[in-house]
Formats: structure tokens, sequence, C-alpha cells
């Protein structure tokens, strides 16, 4: 039981990290498109907006999943898969992106959201299995 | 032993977890180049298909003023125009089999983004190169203000797009082609006038054109008898004003370029390749001398040597199999979704094949890293089949 807490406490950590790497990537290396000339934003700097706020409270609930122990733990690494699917969503599914797909929210920022909430959600719903058969 | 093999590898984790790595490395580097080099010949192909005639004639301020591989090739937006009576002196000129003419515009922004779009239009009475190509997708004919977009835009059949305050629908969206037309727009020579009309009526377009007098360029067919070269330099000699390009020609330098990236994705190859296989060579030969101890009280139990080497093959299998899909996956999760990244990195045509050729080379992948690793532990099975069991017991080596 306590190389499965170890275990689940590792995988916690890497759950912060991915998370604060959506968060922060998605403003900082994996961003939308730019604003245009006139100053205005295009919709996809929405969806950055959103990605990030989603990112930020999926890094409170990973801190809170590390901070735990045992079926708390589970519950809410649980809680992250479905956030990560939402998430994962929000660039085109929920707010439409830009014109062309070879705009840079079509080509980086979609596809590395994806690609991190995919992997996020996954370890999440590890996390939770292995922390729920921990005791406590 | 098959349970033993298994037993082996996660009883020392550090140990199988770098050799996975290392074999995750060799699928990766197997896996990711094969599909660029495939997706970068795909999308060339592709290209030739759709530019789908021989010849195109532009006016000759095309070929100084702007970039027209660019336009025509990359995607970039642009637009020239020329008289109807330059167009009428080329279709009279021999060896013409088919001919039909292209209008070219970039449209301002759309609404949601700040990049302009390529709107080409054509004449669906004469054209050959773009109809078959939309029949694939839309079965119907196009009316006016009706588009049919390439795949890359994001907009779907039966959106409603505004280029120059002029409302047009979408009837069909094409097939990816890995090429610029995935970003531009087509439609009718009818809606194409009346989209540059508006863009004049407006001022927003640096030229004063009457969309009825004038066409960007020609595409032709050489007829049977001719060879494009001689329809080319025929044009080109009693037409002024106007550059006849072999369509072959233009896309020469994509040729040049795909085949220098196939070099160097090849050479890159080869090195992780050679690195790999000797990192391994090393890693299984080291892991056996330190085991040899182990080997021995196996065969002190009554293993044979047979089972002893094919112990260790089997590790190295299941150690290439489970690094060989490791590093697959990782090719797929960062070729497969950020293709067009590579192809905006690249500059060139870049269309990902087929599920079943990606699977194909997802498979070979594994059985190849698999096979590397087999081979790389076949040396190491090889010395203990000759090692003596009395003297590494006793101490000696």
């Amino acid at each position: 039981m306590k190389q499965n807490e170890k275990t689940t406490r590792i995988l916690s950590v890497i759950l912060l990290i991915l998370s604060a790497a959506l968060m922060l990537g998605v403003k900082l290396v994996f961003h939308a498109c730019g604003a245009k000339e006139d100053g205005s934003w295009m919709t996809c700097h929405w969806a950055e907006n959103a990605v990030c706020a989603s990112g930020a409270v999926m890094t409170v609930i990973s801190v809170i999943a590390l901070c735990l122990k045992g079926r708390a733990r589970a519950g809410a690494a649980f809680s992250l898969v479905p956030a990560a699917v939402v998430t994962a969503l929000l660039p085109q599914v929920c707010i439409r992106m830009c014109m062309m797909n070879d705009m840079r929210c079509h080509a980086m920022m979609r596809p590395a959201v994806i690609l991190l909430c995919a992997v996020i959600g996954v370890l999440a719903a590890v996390t939770g299995v292995m922390a729920n058969r921990e005791e406590g | 032993m098959r349970r033993l093999a298994v037993q082996n590898l996660t009883g020392k984790p550090v140990r199988t977890a770098v050799l996975t790595v290392l074999a995750a490395l060799l699928a990766l580097a197997v896996f990711g180049g094969s599909l660029i080099v495939t997706s970068l010949r795909t999308g060339l192909h592709s290209l030739e298909d759709r530019l789908g005639a021989d010849i195109m004639v532009v006016p000759y301020e095309a070929t100084t003023k702007t970039n027209l591989e660019a336009i025509v090739l990359q995607g970039a937006t642009g637009y020239f125009y020329m008289d109807n009576a330059r167009a009428e002196k080329v279709l009279a000129r021999e060896g013409i089999g088919q001919a039909s003419e292209q209008f070219f515009l970039a449209s301002a922004s759309t609404g949601c983004c700040s990049l302009s779009v390529q709107i080409i239009g054509f004449d669906p009475q004469t054209d050959f190169s773009i109809t078959p190509w939309i029949r694939r997708s839309f079965g119907g004919e196009l009316q006016k203000y009706d588009v049919v977009v390439g795949n890359d835009l994001n907009a779907f059949v039966g959106d409603t797009l505004q280029f120059y305050g002029t409302e047009v629908h979408v009837a069909a969206k094409l097939a990816k082609t890995g090429t610029a037309y995935d970003t531009a727009v087509f439609t009718g020579e009818d809606t194409i006038k009346a989209l540059i009309a508006s863009s004049v009526e407006r001022g927003m377009n640096q030229f004063t054109v009457d969309p009825d007098k004038v066409v960007s360029c020609i595409l032709i067919n050489a007829a049977d008898g001719y060879t494009p070269e001689e329809v080319v330099n025929d044009i080109n000699i009693h037409v002024k004003k106007v550059k006849a390009i072999q369509t072959k020609e233009m896309i020469s330098g994509i040729s040049d370029s795909l085949s220098g990236v196939r070099d160097v994705i090849g050479v890159l190859m080869a090195a992780v390749w050679v690195l790999g296989l000797a990192i391994l060579l090393l890693a299984f030969t080291m892991s056996v001398n330190e085991r040899r101890k182990e080997f021995a009280v196996l065969r002190v139990i009554g293993a044979s040597r047979g089972m002893l080497a094919g112990l260790v093959l089997r590790e190295a299998l299941l150690t290439g199999v489970c690094g060989g899909m490791l590093g697959g996956v990782i090719g797929l999760a960062v070729i497969v979704p950020f293709n067009r990244a590579i192809e905006e990195q690249l500059g060139l045509p870049f269309l990902l094949p087929g599920a079943g050729t990606v699977i194909g080379y997802f498979a070979a992948a594994v059985i190849l890293t698999a096979l590397a690793g087999a081979a790389a532990a076949g040396i190491a099975a090889l010395r203990i089949s000759r090692m003596d069991t009395g003297l590494i017991l006793r101490g000696d080596n």
C-alpha cells in the first residue's frame, strides 16, 4: 500500500506539472493567433483565455490531489478527467477558431491542448483508480 | 521461462526503462522519418494532380512584380490581370487543345480573421483543371454566389461568408490536398467578377479593372501532335506581354527541396539507427556480463544453453516491441496533430497518407525495432551459450 501511495503521489506531481504546463503554455508557448492590425482580437484568443482559465482550475485540483490521500485523492484525480475532456473541446468545438486551418490557433494551439488534455485525462484516471485502492 | 523473461524485466525497472527508451528512439526515427518523407511525396503528387494543366499563361507583370510561384503553389494571396485582347491572342495560337481562363482575387480579411483568403474563379463551361477535383465533393452546378472552400478553411457546407461586403454561400468543401489549394476559395466566373467589382467599388483593392475585360491566367493543355514545350515557345515568341510557363517547371523547385529534405531525414535516420544499435548492443552485452552468475545458476538447475539464449532473446523482443510501440505512439502524437505546423515550417506541400499506410509504417517500425533489439541481444546470447558455468560459479573469469 505504501508503494501504491508513493506512485499516486508521483502521478499527482506529474498531473500538477502538466496542468500548469497547460495553463502557462497556452499563453506563452502554443498560444493562439495574435491581434489583428486594428488591435482587435480574433475568436481564437477567447478560446486561448478559456483554456488558460480551465488550466488554472485543473492546476488547483492537482494541488488538492497532491495534498490529499486515499479516496479523497482519487476523487480529486477523477474530477480532472471531465475537466480535461471539456478543456480539449474548448478550442473549435465550443469556441470556433480562425478561418484557415494553417493558422497558428489550428496548427499549434489546438493540437497541443488536445494532446496535453488527453495525457492529463489518462493519467488522472490511472491516479484515481490507484488512489482508490489506498487505505485512508 | 516465458514468465521468467517478464519477471526479469519488471525486476530491473531502470535497466528495462533505459532499453525501452532506446528502442522507442529507434522506432520514432524510422516511423517519424518515413511518415514525413511519405507525406511530402504525397503532397507533391497531389500538387501535380491539382495543377492539372500542361501550361499556364500569365501576364508578364506577374512574373516580375509578384512572386508567381508563391501565389500559385504556396498559397500566398495575390492577384494579377491581363486584358481580354491579350488572352484572345494566346487562344488563337496553334497547338492549343484545352484552354480555360481563371481569375484570382485576394480577399480582404474575412470577418473572423486578420488573414486574407485567395479566391480563384474559373469558367465552368471550359474548366478542366478544377472541376474534376470539385466533382469528387460536389455533384451539382455552382450557382451565382456559391463557393467551394478548400479543406483547411474553417467553413462548412451551408455557411455564409462575406467578401468585400458580398455574401457567398458555401456549396461544398473539398478533400484535403496538402497544398496551397486547401486554403483557397473556388467559385464560378460570375461570382468572382461580382466580387472583383465589389472590391473596386469599395476601393478595397489597389487596382481599378473592369472584371468583364480581364482574366488572371489561362490554363492550357497542348493539342495532340504538339508538345507543351512547342506551345510554350510559340506563345512566348508570338504574344507580347504574356509569359507561358510549363507547370512542371514551376514544381521543379519544390521537387528539388523535397529531395533535399528527404536526404537530410535519411541521414538523420541512419545516424540515429547506427547510434541506437551500438548502444543497444553495448547495453545487452553489459547486461549479460552483469548477469553471468544468474545465468550460471540457471544452468546448474537444469536450463539448457538454448533456453538461456532464448531467455535473453525473449527479453530483447519484449523490450523492442514495447519500445517500438512507445516510439510509434509518440510519433503519431507529434506528427498527426501537428502536421500543419510541420508543413508551415518546411514550406512544402505536406499530405499525410491514408490510415492504412500509417498503420503499415507503425507496424513496420515496431517489427524492425524488435528485430534490431533481438539482433543486438543475439550476440550477447551467443556469448552465454559459450560460457563455462563452473568457471563463473568459482568466481574466475
